[in-house]
C-alpha cells in the first residue's frame, strides 16, 4: 500500500484490513455511478444537486478510509469551490434574469441539468473538505498547541 | 432536582402546544401547491416539481444556501487548520510550538 | 386518568415531531457535556424538518414527480425547502464540532462547567 504522501505528517492509524480494502475498491465505481446518476437524472426523477453531492462525498471517505493520507491537495480543492460558487451565482443572473430563458424555453432542461451538476460537484466538494479536515485534525492536530 | 423542573417544563409546554393545535385545527387551501403542482411542467420544463421549485421558483434561496454551506466550510478551515497551515506554523516557530 | 389517555389517543403525526422538539430541548436545557448539547441542537433541527416535511401530508400521497396524478401528488414546496434546511443544519452541526475540537484539545475537557472554570483561570 503506498503510504508515502509528501508531507511529513504521518499517520499513525493501525494498518488496514484487506476485506476493507477490497470490499470499498469494488464498490468505489458504483458509488461515483450512483452519485452521478443521482445529479444527472435529477430534473426526471427524485434527486437532484444535493442529494448526489452528499452521495458523492461518501467517495472522500471511502477513500480516507483505505488510505489515510493527507495527499488531497485542499488548496485546488478551496480554488475549486471559489470557481463553482461564482458560476452557482452567475448562471441564474445571466440565464434567469435578464429574461433569455424565458425568451427560448427550450434550454430550460439545459439549464436546470447545468446548476444541478454545478451545486452537485460543489456540495460533494464541501463535505469532503470537511471531513477530511475533521479526520486530519483528529489525528494530527491534536499534538499541536494552538 | 434540576433535571426534574427541566423535564417538568418540557412536558408542561409539549402538552400545552399540542393541546392548542389540537383546539385550533384550521386547514387553509394550498394555492400555491396547487399551482406549482399543475403548472410546473410547462413553467419549468422538467419532471421532478421539487427541481422545479429548489431551481426555478425559488432561485435565491438555493443560492444563498450554497453561499452559507461555504462560508460554513471556511469558517471550520479557520478552526482547523490543515497541513499547510501546521507546515507554516512549524516553519515559523521551530519547534518550540509543537509541545506544550 | 381517562382525559390522559384521551389527549394521548389524540395526539397525530405532527405532535410526534412536537415531541422530538421537546426532547432535544431538555437534552439542551440538561446536559452538561458538550458534545451532547450540539446532539441536542441536532435533535432540534430533525425535529423542525420532520414538522415541516408532514405539513399538507395525506396517506396515499406519492412523489411530486410527473406521471403521478395531480390529486395524489404530494405538496412539494416542504419539500425544496427542507432540502435548504438540512444543508444548513449540516453547516452549523460541522461548525458547532470544529469549535468544540479545539475547546477540547486546549482545554481539554467535554464538560460546560470545568470549561468555564478553566476559562477563568
Amino acid at each position: 500500500m503506498p503510504m508515502n504522501s509528501g508531507n511529513s505528517f504521518s499517520h499513525d492509524l493501525p494498518e488496514q484490513s484487506l476485506i476493507l480494502e477490497v470490499v470499498i475498491g469494488f464498490l468505489y465505481p458504483f458509488m461515483l455511478l450512483l452519485g452521478f446518476f443521482i445529479i444527472l437524472n435529477g430534473h426526471h426523477s427524485p434527486g437532484g444537486g444535493f442529494q448526489g453531492g452528499s452521495v458523492l462525498a461518501a467517495l472522500f471517505i471511502a477513500r480516507y478510509i483505505v488510505f489515510p493520507v493527507h495527499d488531497i491537495n485542499s488548496d485546488t480543492m478551496h480554488i475549486l469551490q471559489r470557481i463553482f460558487l461564482a458560476l452557482i451565482l452567475l448562471t441564474p443572473m445571466l440565464l434567469l434574469f435578464t429574461g433569455f430563458i424565458h425568451q427560448n424555453p427550450e434550454f430550460r432542461s439545459w439549464y436546470l441539468l447545468l446548476m444541478n451538476i454545478l451545486i452537485g460537484l460543489q456540495v460533494g466538494l464541501e463535505l469532503g473538505v470537511a471531513v477530511l479536515r475533521f479526520a486530519f485534525f483528529e489525528g494530527v492536530g491534536k499534538t499541536w498547541h494552538l | 432536582m434540576r433535571i426534574l423542573m427541566s423535564a417538568l417544563l418540557v412536558c408542561l409546554l409539549f402538552t400545552a402546544v399540542t393541546f392548542i393545535s389540537m383546539e385550533h385545527y384550521e386547514q387553509q387551501e394550498p394555492v400555491l401547491s396547487q399551482y406549482i403542482i399543475r403548472h410546473f411542467q410547462e413553467d419549468a420544463r422538467t419532471d421532478n416539481a421539487v427541481t422545479a421549485v429548489l431551481l426555478n421558483y425559488r432561485m435565491y434561496d438555493t443560492m444563498f444556501e450554497v453561499l452559507i454551506l461555504l462560508t460554513a466550510i471556511i469558517g471550520m478551515k479557520q478552526f482547523l487548520p490543515g497541513p499547510k497551515d501546521l507546515q507554516q506554523l512549524k516553519e515559523q516557530n521551530g519547534d518550540a510550538h509543537e509541545q506544550r | 386518568m381517562a382525559s390522559v389517555a384521551e389527549f394521548f389517543s389524540r395526539l397525530s403525526l405532527s405532535d410526534m415531531a412536537v415531541g422530538l422538539f421537546f426532547i432535544g430541548l431538555y437534552g439542551a436545557m440538561t446536559q452538561r457535556n458538550i458534545i451532547k448539547t450540539i446532539m441536542s441542537v441536532g435533535i432540534m433541527d430533525a425535529a423542525a424538518i420532520v414538522f415541516f416535511v408532514m405539513i399538507n401530508f395525506e396517506p396515499g400521497h406519492r412523489s411530486p414527480v410527473a406521471g403521478t396524478p395531480a390529486d395524489q401528488m404530494a405538496d412539494p414546496i416542504p419539500q425544496a425547502l427542507m432540502i435548504t434546511a438540512i444543508v444548513i443544519g449540516v453547516s452549523v452541526v460541522a461548525m458547532c464540532l470544529a469549535m468544540y475540537m479545539r475547546v477540547v484539545f486546549r482545554y481539554k475537557t467535554a464538560d460546560w462547567n470545568t470549561l468555564i472554570r478553566r476559562l477563568g483561570d
